[in-house]
């Protein structure tokens, strides 16, 4: 009676998450064909020579070995990607955060400054504001009239975007400027906190920047830590910015070749497939292990529960 | 009915999801079918054929695409059963693009490419060899240059038949020259006459414009110069050239740099991937640059200063010889291709008639069909051709030069950015020439095992 039962209940449960089941079927298929599956060959091929247009033979770990050991242009990418992710995304949220303090007002035109701060973040990542970008920042760009408007003549006809000292922060720059996204979700945040807390902190005498530091930024830091972490992400893959600014190579020097170009350019400029999907692998490995670290050192985040 | 209504949402969801259709593949600049205004249906007296549709991709500028348009028109007016439809991009973009359509096996029937790259299509069947068809006359050589049919060969099979050669050369703005009061370059001079000239220049130009621009990473000049040391850069294995041969090219170029006749690397980095028109000759702000000769006609459409060649200087080193990398630039025809023996006629058409070379006008350099020059386009020549033609024969009248080859598969995918990578080091000071060049074998060798 009990196993009749039982089998009774997982009929009906059955019977009701079908739909379900059926509605989700076409997105699982999807994952699997187009997400799974090239995910793992990818991490077959890495462990071969596949050079796009002969056979993989398996070649074990040295794809790995040469990236450690040999690869000097791996470093390069290392290094040009992390000056972009870890300058980048700092000085990205600090923006995002003043502007959201400054919106967080009842004004009336604030959903119109909301869009208008929000369209970098839409259009920054399109090879029109790389190329425009470009032009800025090149020698006889929008950038050095500026400074001579304001009579500062020491740079010249500086090549800000093609010098190799400079280069990577220019598209630092354009990363600070597509700070919209984040900015949302720290408004959004900002009206999330309690007003009794503020009214309580005034009434113990806080000033404002008492108020900001004991009560905003407290309350803030879990959208702080989300933020952190998806911009991180988002910084990792960029990938346009720096194709458009150096025409696929990678810049002077190798100043802004960036770690997915870098994967870009051993796959599809040199062919070198096996290669190309080891890089992929490491640089997986790269962004779980900086997660995995903000998540461990996050004490500074705090939950209202 | 709830049941009827979920298998019919069901099934909606997959039709849309599952079932796009693939269309047509597009380029970076553009794509075309047939803008013939021949009509596509076969004339009354004609017995019908069956329809035919080939693709056909190249890459180059405005004006070379729209001669390829013209011509593949006037081959659809006469094969009036035949559509060609059009891929046409930028050089880099075309050859990334290339590259994956060749891996994924729909690639255009008809391709650009180059002995800088073609090696690894040929190596992999990807390519075709046309010797059947050149044997059973559907493309005739018979007027053909023996370097011009040389320059398709790889292995001994003809994979590639050539638009036109070209040598590498040094252009030069002779209206500056002029204007700056100099004698012309001197055709016989060597590496140190020139270092002495182009100074001497520099030092009658104004602020802000240059005698030359950088070569560093110019790879045919850079083969140009190892071939005149009498070596191949590679074998396909290791780096063949000795190490003082690339050491002696850096320092050539980094004496230039100290001698203050070439711009500043980074403003040289902003430049150099600038088009035709906005380049530094086409904007006088640099007066020399080393060039395939085929590009000289083309600076001369953008600019009203007269624009000259000359050969690259001898190398004392290299006992004063310079063996010029003849540069070959044609068409394949894909192994996917289900049309081929129509790719071979369209090639042929495209080579040897006289009113497709009259539209083309030499804008792959010279063509390997004698007749072009000496019978169909006389009086018809391009802007500063002749310049390129008296250089032209005087180059392949030396001895010393050897037609180009196809470069071995594995190291044409990334030799240029190792050199690139190399050049930039010299260029802006971080590594010395002999460091440089070390640091460029080391590299190269570990990629080419």
């Amino acid at each position: 009676m009990r196993l009749n039962k039982r089998k009774f209940t997982q009929s009906v449960t059955l019977k009701k998450s079908l739909p379900a089941y059926v509605f989700l079927f076409p997105w699982i298929v999807g994952v699997i064909l187009f997400r799974s599956i090239p995910l793992f060959t990818s991490l077959y091929y890495s462990f071969t020579d596949f050079k796009l247009f002969s056979s993989p033979s398996f070649i074990g770990l040295k794809n790995y070995e040469f990236m450690f050991t040999i690869d000097g242009h791996y470093f390069n990418a290392i290094k040009a990607t992390f000056t972009y992710v870890f300058i980048g995304v700092p000085l990205q949220l600090i923006w995002a955060l003043i502007l959201a303090l400054l919106l967080d007002k009842n004004m009336r035109a604030l959903p119109i400054f909301r869009s208008i701060y929000y369209i970098p973040s839409l259009l920054g990542s399109s090879v029109a504001i790389s190329m425009l970008w470009l032009q800025f920042f090149g020698s006889k760009g929008m950038f050095n009239k500026v400074l001579e408007f304001f009579n500062i003549t020491t740079f010249g006809q500086f090549p800000w975007i093609s010098n190799p000292n400079t280069s990577i922060y220019t598209l630092v720059l354009l990363l600070v400027w597509q700070f919209g996204s984040p900015m949302l979700i720290f408004l959004a945040g900002l009206k999330q906190i309690p007003a009794e807390l503020v009214e309580a902190a005034k009434i113990d005498g806080a000033g404002r920047s008492q108020i900001f530091r004991h009560v905003t930024l407290p309350v803030l830091s879990p959208i702080i830590f989300f933020n952190l972490i998806m911009q991180i992400i988002h910084a990792f893959k960029a990938f346009t910015p720096a194709y458009i600014v150096s025409g696929g190579s990678g810049g002077a020097l190798g100043s802004v070749m960036f770690y997915t170009l870098y994967i870009y350019k051993s796959a599809f400029t040199d062919f070198r497939m096996g290669y190309a999907s080891a890089l992929g692998w490491i640089l997986i490995i790269i962004i779980v292990v900086f997660v995995v670290i903000i998540f461990k050192t996050s004490k500074w985040v705090h939950y209202a529960d | 009915m709830k049941k009827i209504l979920i298998c019919l949402l069901v099934i909606s969801m997959l039709v849309v999801s599952g079932c796009a259709q693939t269309t047509a593949p597009t380029t970076s600049t553009g794509t075309s079918s047939s803008g013939a205004t021949a009509a596509k249906t076969t004339s009354a007296t004609d017995a019908p054929k069956k329809k035919i549709t080939l693709t056909f991709g190249w890459w180059g500028s405005i004006l070379r695409n729209d001669k390829m348009n013209a011509i593949l028109d006037l081959y659809q007016e006469s094969n009036s059963h035949i559509t060609i439809e059009r891929e046409f991009a930028a050089y880099s973009d075309y050859l990334e693009k290339l590259a994956m359509q060749m891996a994924g096996g729909n690639a255009t029937d008809i391709i650009n490419s180059s002995g800088l790259f073609a090696s690894p299509y040929a190596t992999t069947n990807q390519i075709i060899p046309m010797d059947p068809f050149v044997d059973s006359g559907l493309i005739d050589l018979n007027d053909w240059s023996d370097l011009a049919i040389e320059t398709g060969k790889f292995q001994d099979k003809l994979y590639m038949i050539t638009y036109g050669t070209g040598g590498s050369c040094l252009s030069y703005n002779q209206s500056m020259i002029e204007r700056a009061g100099m004698a012309l370059p001197n055709i016989d001079w060597n590496v140190d006459e020139f270092k002495d000239y182009v100074v001497q220049l520099q030092s009658k130009l104004e602020p802000g414009t240059y005698a030359l621009t950088p070569g560093l990473s110019n790879d045919q000049y850079f083969y140009s110069w190892v071939r005149s040391y009498g070596y191949e850069i590679t074998d396909g294995k290791k780096i063949t050239a000795p190490t003082s041969v690339i050491v002696d090219w850096f320092t050539y170029w980094n004496d230039l740099d100290k001698l203050g006749v070439l711009p500043a690397a980074d403003l040289w980095a902003q430049e150099s991937a600038k088009d035709w028109e906005e380049s530094m000759q086409v904007k006088n702000t640099a007066c020399m640059q080393f060039r395939p000769m085929n590009h000289v006609p083309i600076l001369q459409t953008y600019s009203e200063d007269t624009f000259n060649v000359v050969r690259i200087p001898k190398i004392p080193n290299a006992d004063n010889a310079r063996n010029e990398y003849i540069q070959n630039v044609g068409m394949c025809i894909t192994s996917k291709s289900k049309y081929p023996e129509e790719c071979a006629k369209l090639i042929n058409f495209i080579v040897n008639d006289q009113e497709a070379q009259v539209i083309y006008n030499l804008d792959m350099g010279f063509p390997g069909n004698k007749k072009v020059i000496s019978e169909w386009l006389v009086g018809k020549l391009p802007a500063g051709f002749d310049k390129i033609q008296n250089l032209n024969d005087i180059i392949l009248a030396d001895k010393d030069v050897s037609p180009a080859v196809f470069f071995p598969a594995t190291f044409s995918s990334f030799m240029p950015s190792e050199l690139i990578s190399a050049s930039d080091k010299v260029s802006f000071g971080q590594l010395s020439p002999q460091a440089a060049a070390e640091e460029f074998v080391k590299s190269a060798n570990a990629l080419l095992s």
